[in-house]
């Protein structure tokens, strides 16, 4: 097969780059625990109020600087719709939805998943700076989605 | 018509490969792609360190 010099160049050059993108991706994923939010607990949707964690859901104090927030998302809020964390906290987030597909999102942070109904997903953050964070929903969910939101207080 | 005698009959070379690929000028497409590879790597650096600054 033949290929001209500089279809030659090309290829090299988009090997090497493909090369180099995967080998940063792949050594930040280990080194530094990036990963996409993800979570293997499922739950039957129609009966979240009694599956624990989500018979109770609010904020859960794991140790000193850890937090748990077990969320329910549902048609068009989330419950609770307000926590307060204080500053320097790592928060993770298990979130659940009870009816239809909706997302959890922090805007301006890396906390940004899909919330299925059946499906519990993980994600978490260390809040460092005070505040108060804005969380959204960007999974088109209904009539309401545009006033699905709740807030986290970090002081 | 009717052939010269001094001149002989001229056919294609038949042997010899002529590559036409070869003798194209494809600077302006190495330029051209390469220019649109340096605009995807920017495009990945940035969304990666957009990334990387919110961990």
């Amino acid at each position: 097969m033949h290929f001209h010099r500089y279809e030659k160049y090309w290829l090299i050059f988009g090997l090497c780059t493909l090369v180099v993108f995967l080998t940063i991706v792949g050594v930040n994923a280990f080194s530094g625990g990036h990963q996409p939010p993800t979570g293997m607990m499922t739950l039957d949707p129609t009966k979240v109020d009694q599956t624990p964690p989500f018979d109770q859901p609010g904020l859960k104090k794991v140790d000193d600087n850890t937090y748990e927030a077990n969320l329910i998302a549902m048609a068009f809020g989330y419950n609770p719709s307000k926590i307060e964390v204080p500053v320097g906290a790592k928060v993770i987030f298990n979130v659940t939805s009870k009816d239809v597909v909706h997302s959890f999102t922090i805007p301006g942070t890396n906390v940004n998943m899909m919330i299925t109904p059946g499906h519990v997903n993980t994600s978490e953050f260390s809040f460092d700076k005070p505040g108060s964070y804005l969380v959204l929903c960007n999974e088109y969910c209904g009539s309401g989605h545009h006033m699905m939101q709740m807030t986290i207080e970090v002081k | 018509m009717a052939q010269l005698p001094h001149q002989p009959n001229r056919r294609p070379v038949a042997n010899k490969k002529i590559n036409p690929e070869e003798n194209q000028n494809l600077k302006g497409t190495l330029v051209a792609v390469f220019t649109v590879g340096f605009i995807i790597i920017a495009m990945w650096v940035s969304v990666y360190s957009l990334f990387l600054s919110r961990v």
